[in-house]
């Protein structure tokens, strides 16, 4: 068909289809005339049209189940007992089991068949795999066993709990002194299998693990082997990566730290991992790869031709680094350190030399003053006010601050109720906030007179100031004005449509005074508002968003009871809806909607609401928050989800780097932390957040949970008692006090409280808490109970806690043990 | 890695002043990232997790792209590239599947992401391709307007704006489209 009968068939079909059936018959004849081939084919288009249904209406789906050939919880290979899946990857499938045996966990990593094919290339993997069972040493993974399980081979090795160095550094470099400490952990290692004639040949970030006490682990001794010389067995066409090198990014993992003697299929000798771990350092020091390249072949050639970039010395440490990377980075063994044993020497004198240093992770103030400026509104004064017109001083500084949002080169820092009377400088020094908005609100008969200053916090001096004077009924244009002018002033206004807002002053008037209730925490107060808001405009954007927010945070089970909590769940989401089908482009429906489906434990639709949010504000903290809590380690929000404890933590931290005082972020930082197993650092975060936030009710809960993890009972009863003077008893709190009951000894009265506790619900979550506080307490049948509990409510919950960090020291206890393995 | 952020920014930037080759160049970054997400996606959870790859486009999107530096058009052009990647990454899976089946050839695609990648299970992706690489030779804004939608998960209106007409003209293509497909892999007579 040529591209002009294309368009004659298009026409017609589209015309055909616009039109009622009984007229399309007399329609096509004429339109189709003379010409049988047009009819034809416009006909086979409607015919397909009328049957296509749903037809790719729906973007491309993956699968919804798992092959098959995965082992599930409860499998043997061998005397060990599968209770999960660590992680996959090229090499094969990683699980975690138990050893009945020697009453211990282990990893058992199983080999494809793929790989295990060739009967002499499986026999020198065993050889070598022996040769590294034999080996023990702190910085070696210890191989416990070999074995072959229905013809695959497999690997029982300790097992470890802790994140591979490509995820330790996933955010980019690492310190110097940080970089150091792993250096000399990995030629420790080295040196030992080296000693043991024993060469890795496939050392690489996926291959170095980093425990949770900071030690490092070299895994996969030996298993190179198996793969050995495949990328090129271009021969062979049966091997799984052999059409690798034509696909972009294929085997990157571990074509980047190949040496050039492997590249180039010479024989391989210590020397190769000494490359390797250069290359590693390398990428460590800069966040950059040593030889980067688009796909395979790119990486490969660097790797034979390229100089890596050199980096900065940027002090006597780093040029000692930059210095033994380089060397190991040799593209002769000869020209490199001869030995692992060599490097380890050279790396204990940079040691001596500069000292061991602690390394501190970075404060989330402490962002440079570069890139976009940080700043603050404040609340605006009044001079001589009417007591109906406090509201204007919150009104001012909530249009302000909404206007500069979309300011690209600004990040929108969020008041506090004590910063009004705070001084500048003092905001400077604590927020890091560059600049600060301040403004008067003056009554004139019927006028409203309103001056606005920017105050640079560095200088102290006032670098623009606008009033506008009109007619108070014109307050909402007033507000348009002053804000247009302060975005014009910081330039790059986000091409982005003006929000809708309302005519109605009074509705408008509620808004401001809902917002503040919200910014409080007062949200069923909030709510009330905001309904009659909704019955005087309906079509008022922000206010159904701020409505769906109210309601969603009453949902909370921290604060709610399971037969509220419902009804909340579904005003949300229907306020939610309407304020994203008024204005899809207004960030705050975005986050209202991923609220109300984080309620719902809808995960997919609340990731996309967060992600959309981002896409439409990328610098505000609370879309980063709800994204990252869909990664969370805790029970928190439901069972369903991804969890992926660095990516949470990762945008948890990105939130609170954009607004160090997000409340609810420091809260789900200090909650997803204790749920990771780290209650200790929890408690770091939470002192951190307390210094900006005192008396932080939200953080103060999270707090007390974290306390109770570490079993410093005193101290979580002193913040429970002080929150229960100061607000109604939650749900949470009187969970902690049974929890309090229950480590002081006092079972009978524990039981009870944690009894009425769970009846409120979330009847799992809650349970859960309950069974991991009575874990702590040595009580495992108990425990057991309430697992029970749990897995009545939701089944899901089990494949959770056999996951959890918190849960793993206890999960071989025989009762949970059984709760676990028990059909649901 | 680190590079990759500014280094999709400034491709972006280079192609909406007119360089045609950031295009060409930003493909395989964008393809080597969704892959990346996919096997990641894969090694973090089990059975219970379904993969969108439309949520895959646009954490990529998140991860790749300093949204700060682009204008929003460019976003458009982003999603358009990934939604070519994505086709070839399902595609290329639902190959090596097939080959498997017959038990000859090596899948293209690692077993991580075979795992991950799956197919429509109403809709032959094989099929659909050649299909939509038959319609491109006679109307390429169609078959791109289907490629963004199916594979790269676009809305009608981002849809639009990747192709530069009117949300109405994209669903009244988009009919044109689904019908002339639908005949093509069923055979439809009138």
């Amino acid at each position: 068909m040529t591209a002009a009968q294309w368009t004659r068939v298009k026409e017609v079909f589209q015309a055909a289809v616009e039109r009622p059936l009984d007229e399309r018959a007399a329609y096509l004849t004429g339109a189709c005339g003379n010409d049988p081939g047009l009819r034809a084919e416009v006909d086979r288009l409607l015919a397909a049209h009328e049957q296509a249904g749903s037809f790719i209406e729906t973007s491309a789906t993956p699968p919804q189940t798992e092959p098959a050939t995965r082992l599930q919880p409860g499998d043997r290979i061998g005397r060990y007992e599968i209770s999960g899946l660590l992680g996959a990857g090229g090499m094969g499938e990683v699980y975690r089991a138990y050893d009945p045996r020697l009453g211990r966990q282990v990893a058992i990593k199983v080999v494809p068949r793929a790989f295990s094919a060739d009967p002499d290339r499986l026999r020198r993997f065993e050889q070598e795999a022996r040769a590294a069972a034999a080996l023990t040493h702190p910085n070696v993974v210890a191989v416990h066993d070999l074995g072959t399980h229905e013809g695959q081979p497999y690997i029982v090795s300790e097992f470890l709990e802790g994140l591979t160095l490509r995820r330790t550094a996933a955010a980019g470099r690492l310190p110097a002194p940080k970089v150091l400490d792993y250096a000399i952990q990995i030629c420790r290692g080295l040196t030992a299998a080296h000693d043991a004639g024993i060469v890795h040949r496939d050392l690489k970030p996926e291959n170095l693990f980093i425990t949770r006490d900071g030690r490092l682990k070299i895994l996969d001794f030996g298993l190179a082997k198996l793969t050995e010389g495949q990328p090129f067995d271009r021969g062979s066409p049966a091997t799984g990566t052999g059409t690798a090198l034509t696909t972009p990014h294929a085997i990157v993992g571990t074509v980047g730290y190949m040496s050039p003697e492997q590249v180039s299929a010479q024989p391989v000798d210590a020397r190769s991992d000494l490359f390797s771990a250069g290359a590693v350092l390398y990428e460590l020091c800069s966040g950059r790869r040593a030889f980067p390249g688009n796909d395979a072949i790119e990486m490969l050639s660097a790797i034979l031709k390229d100089e890596p970039e050199s980096l900065p010395d940027t002090d006597v440490l780093s040029a000692g680094l930059n210095r033994l990377i380089r060397r190991c980075l040799e593209k002769s063994p000869r020209d490199r350190f001869q030995s692992a044993r060599d490097l380890a020497f050279t790396l204990d004198t940079l040691l001596t030399i500069t000292g061991p240093q602690p390394v501190a992770r970075p404060h989330v103030s402490s962002r440079a003053a570069s890139g976009p400026f940080r700043l603050i509104v404040l609340p605006f004064d009044l001079a001589n006010p009417r007591p109906d017109d406090l509201w204007l001083a919150t009104a001012f500084a909530d249009s302000l601050t909404f206007g500069l949002r979309h300011a690209e080169n600004l990040i929108i820092v969020n008041r506090e109720q004590s910063d009004a009377a705070a001084e500048v400088r003092q905001l400077a020094d604590t927020l890091d906030v560059r600049y600060c908005v301040k403004g008067t609100v003056q009554r004139i008969g019927e006028d409203l007179r309103v001056v606005v200053r920017l105050i640079d916090t560095i200088t102290g001096a006032i670098t623009l100031q606008e009033s506008v004077t009109d007619r108070f009924s014109n307050l909402l244009a007033i507000e348009e004005t002053l804000a247009a002018r302060f975005v014009t002033a910081f330039e790059a206004p986000r091409a982005g449509p003006v929000p809708n807002r309302t005519s109605s002053l009074s509705a408008y008037k509620r808004v401001v005074l809902a917002s503040e209730l919200h910014r409080t925490g007062r949200y069923r107060e909030a709510a009330h508002y905001l309904e009659l808001v909704a019955t005087q405009d309906a079509d008022y954007a922000d206010a159904w968003a701020l409505l769906a927010n109210s309601y969603a945070r009453m949902t909370s089970p921290a604060a709610s009871d399971d037969g509220t909590r419902q009804e909340f769940q579904r005003k949300a989401l229907n306020a939610a809806r309407k304020a994203a089908e008024l204005q899809p482009s207004l960030y705050e429906a975005h986050i209202a909607l991923a609220l109300a489906y984080r309620g719902l434990e809808d995960v997919e639709r609340w990731r996309m609401s967060s992600l959309k949010a981002i896409e439409l504000n990328p610098r505000l903290a609370e879309a980063h928050v709800l994204l990252g809590q869909s990664y969370f380690a805790s029970p928190l929000w439901g069972f369903a989800r991804l969890r992926d404890a660095e990516l949470a933590r990762h945008y948890l931290e990105r939130a609170l780097l954009l607004d160090p005082r997000f409340g609810l972020g420091h809260n789900a930082l200090v909650y997803h932390l204790t749920w990771d197993g780290r209650p200790a650092e929890a408690l770091v975060a939470a002192d951190a957040a307390l210094a900006m936030l005192p008396d932080h009710i939200d953080i103060l809960r999270a707090e007390a949970i974290a306390l109770l993890r570490l079993k410093r009972v005193d101290e979580a009863e002193r913040i429970l008692l002080r929150l229960s003077t100061e607000s109604a008893a939650s749900a949470q709190d009187e969970w902690g006090f049974a929890a309090i009951d229950l480590l002081r000894g006092d079972h009978g009265q524990a039981a009870e409280r944690f009894e009425a506790v769970i009846a409120r619900g979330p009847r799992a979550m809650r349970a859960l808490d309950t069974a991991l506080i009575y874990c702590q307490a040595g009580l495992f049948p108990a425990a057991a109970e309430h697992l029970a509990t749990a897995r009545a409510a939701a089944p899901s919950c089990t494949s959770f806690v056999s996951q959890s960090p918190s849960f793993a020291a206890y999960l071989d206890q025989a009762p949970v043990a059984a709760i676990l393995s028990a059909e649901g | 890695m680190a590079s990759a952020p500014s280094q999709v920014t400034q491709l972006l930037q280079q192609w909406s002043t007119g360089r045609d080759d950031a295009r060409d160049r930003l493909f395989p970054v964008i393809y080597g990232e969704l892959r990346r997400l996919a096997a990641s996606y894969m090694r973090r959870e089990r059975a219970d997790h379904t993969l969108q790859p439309t949520a895959l486009v646009h954490e990529a999107f998140l991860k790749l792209v300093d949204q700060r530096a682009v204008h929003w058009q460019s976003r458009a052009h982003f999603f358009g590239i990934a939604a070519q990647a994505m086709r070839r990454i399902l595609v290329d899976h639902a190959r090596a599947h097939a080959a498997d089946k017959r038990g000859a050839g090596e899948p293209p695609v690692s077993l991580d992401e075979a795992r991950m990648l799956g197919v429509s299970p109403n809709v032959d992706l094989i099929a659909l391709d050649e299909a939509l690489t038959r319609l491109a030779a006679i109307d390429p804004q169609q078959s791109r307007l289907v490629e963004a939608r199916f594979f790269g998960g676009l809305t009608i209106e981002e849809a639009a704006e990747l192709l530069q007409i009117s949300p109405a003209t994209v669903g009244r293509e988009w009919t044109v489209a689904k019908a002339w497909l639908y005949a093509e892999l069923t055979g439809t007579r009138s």
